[in-house]
């Protein structure tokens, strides 16, 4: 998760308007749910892998593995999807006999489990792009746009705040402790952890009342009202989307659309 | 003239029991710097949080420009409007991962346009020198950046009055020395700053008005040239006296320097006092020197 909170500020496209990003987002998940022929899976794949490697300068090796953690969960999830179970004949390609039922995996299993797999794994990739491109500050502003209540939106940036001071003072306890050798067995680990635990929760108690001071002294009202940095859009960006979703119906349109 | 903050005897207990402020008289003139010396736990912060109406006291008053203040929404929003409060720690001011959503926070909430926002939030970011973190997240932030993105988001407010709880806390000296520099540098536009702190020599130089604040209590004021000679009250403080004031009494107490010497006012004036002693003493006659 930090990795990717990392990528999200530090790579190529960060300083593009953000709309511009949740257009791309927005409009290529939906296709690719919609519009769900293989074809169509692996150009959204390939699209957006390339825009977050290629445009995003994220690098690939990174990109892969994040890739890799929902697909492995993908491929066991599709494999119940491939398995037919029946009482009566299959056109199957390989089939287990079990008394008088017949399991095995079948033609139409196979490519409807493949479907599956291609089509999350598109839109997986979709929202790798949103994550790795758009940082959470900038998502902020999207969802101010969008209308999304203020309430959600300042819980929000509140709490992504707050993981980080929250990670920040655990590490820092977490060093103390070791340094003492609070982790020397699983006894004293035990004991070490809690007392992390109740600490951290202390301070995070007397932290949130001097956040809630520090915010009244700038005449906090109950809002979170503030400034938003301004972006340009770009034809260019404008065009470059409009191509790659062109390129996506255009897939679908040839692999036997409508 | 009116002060423009002023206490009458301030007192506050903590609910566990802490009494915090024992009386506090204090009297700010305004376009001054003053600074308000303490060991830890002497109250400072609790003071500091009187000042813009963050904590109400229990007893006595504080007054804004002869005024004493109410604890209505509106007139708190006034006060808060005129003094703005740089925190110790940037990460409890820092609400926001967004250096730019952060800092443009104060103006928003008094009511400024989106553009005129925009604008004074800019223009304290290149007063404090962080107009190219715009874009990164706090999180990536040091230290010493947080707390110039923390001393940006008050100036945003342009307030007459900032109080700086600790500003060179846990800074190494470089990073100080800057911020010590801006904190003139406001000075020199006028407004008036209030800071804490327990490093004498800094203070020293820098400071018109000095207080002395130990277990909730002042127990002493001044002129720094007159606090920092009062050896009894810097030790009830657990204070040292400033190098320079020490030098100086060195070199009077050995002879070195005439008796009847005014303390000098910084490092330099000191420096300059050692230069003129040592060119009186190579134009005294050649037998005199020896002797």
């Amino acid at each position: 998760m930090l990795q990717i909170d990392y990528y999200a500020y530090s790579n190529k496209l960060s300083g593009t308007h953000p709309g511009e990003k949740f257009l791309f987002f927005a409009i290529t998940v939906t296709l690719c749910l919609a519009l769900s022929t293989p074809a169509t899976s692996l150009a959204v794949m390939i699209l957006t892998g390339s825009a977050v490697i290629l445009l995003a300068r994220v690098p690939w090796q990174v990109y892969l593995k994040l890739m890799l953690i929902p697909g492995s969960f993908l491929v066991v999830g599709v494999l119940t999807i491939a398995f037919t179970f029946t009482r009566g004949e299959g056109d199957f390609v390989w089939a287990v006999q079990l008394g008088s039922f017949t399991t095995g995996v079948t033609t139409e299993g196979m490519v409807s489990a493949v479907r599956m797999f291609l089509r999350s794994l598109g839109a997986v990739s979709c929202l790798y792009f949103l994550a790795l491109t758009t940082p959470v500050t900038q998502m902020v502003g999207i969802l101010r746009l969008l209308r999304v209540p203020s309430l959600m939106i300042e819980l929000m940036v509140l709490i992504y705040r707050f993981i980080f001071i929250l990670l920040e003072t655990a590490g820092r306890i977490y060093t103390a402790q070791s340094s003492r050798l609070g982790y020397r067995n699983i006894r004293t680990g035990f004991q070490s952890f809690s007392r992390l635990l109740l600490s951290l929760f202390v301070k995070s108690y007397r932290q949130s009342q001097d956040v809630y001071d520090a915010l009244l002294s700038r005449c906090y009202n109950g809002r979170l009202n503030f400034v938003e940095a301004e972006y340009r859009w770009s034809w260019g960006n404008l065009a470059l989307i409009a191509a790659a979703e062109s390129v996506i119906t255009a897939c679908w349109l040839i692999t036997g659309g409508i | 003239m009116t002060p423009v903050i002023e206490t009458r005897e301030l007192t506050y207990t903590y609910p566990d029991g802490t009494r915090a402020l024992r009386g506090i008289n204090l009297k700010l003139a305004a376009g001054q710097k003053i600074a308000v010396l303490g060991s830890n736990g002497a109250g400072k912060s609790t003071l500091f949080l009187h000042l813009n109406g963050i904590l109400r006291p229990q007893g006595g008053s504080v007054l804004f420009l002869g005024c004493e203040i109410g604890y209505r929404q509106r007139d708190l929003l006034e006060l808060r409007k005129n003094v703005g409060i740089v925190f110790q720690d940037p990460d409890s001011q820092l609400f926001s991962a967004s250096v730019l959503q952060d800092v443009s926070f104060g103006p928003v909430n008094l009511g400024l346009p989106h553009n005129s926002a925009l604008a004074a939030a800019k223009e304290a970011m290149s007063q404090t020198g962080i107009t190219g973190l715009e874009n990164r997240p706090t999180h990536f932030l040091s230290f010493g950046q947080k707390k110039r993105v923390s001393i940006a988001g008050v100036l945003a407010m342009e307030p007459a009055v900032i109080i700086f709880d600790e500003p060179t806390a846990c800074l190494d000296p470089g990073m100080a020395l800057k911020i010590m520099d801006l904190l003139d540098e406001l000075s020199r536009q006028g407004k008036t700053i209030i800071l804490s702190t327990h490093d004498v020599d800094l203070v020293y130089g820098w400071a018109d008005y000095t207080y002395l604040l130990q277990n909730g209590e002042i127990i002493g004021e001044g002129e720094p040239q007159k606090v920092f000679l009062r050896r009894d009250w810097l030790e009830r403080c657990h204070l040292k006296s400033p190098m320079v004031v020490e030098t100086h009494l060195e070199l009077t107490g050995s002879g070195l320097l005439p008796v009847n010497q005014p303390v000098p006012r910084n490092k330099e004036e000191l420096f300059q006092n050692i230069r003129s002693a040592a060119l009186a003493f190579k134009a005294l006659p050649k037998t005199v020197r020896n002797w």
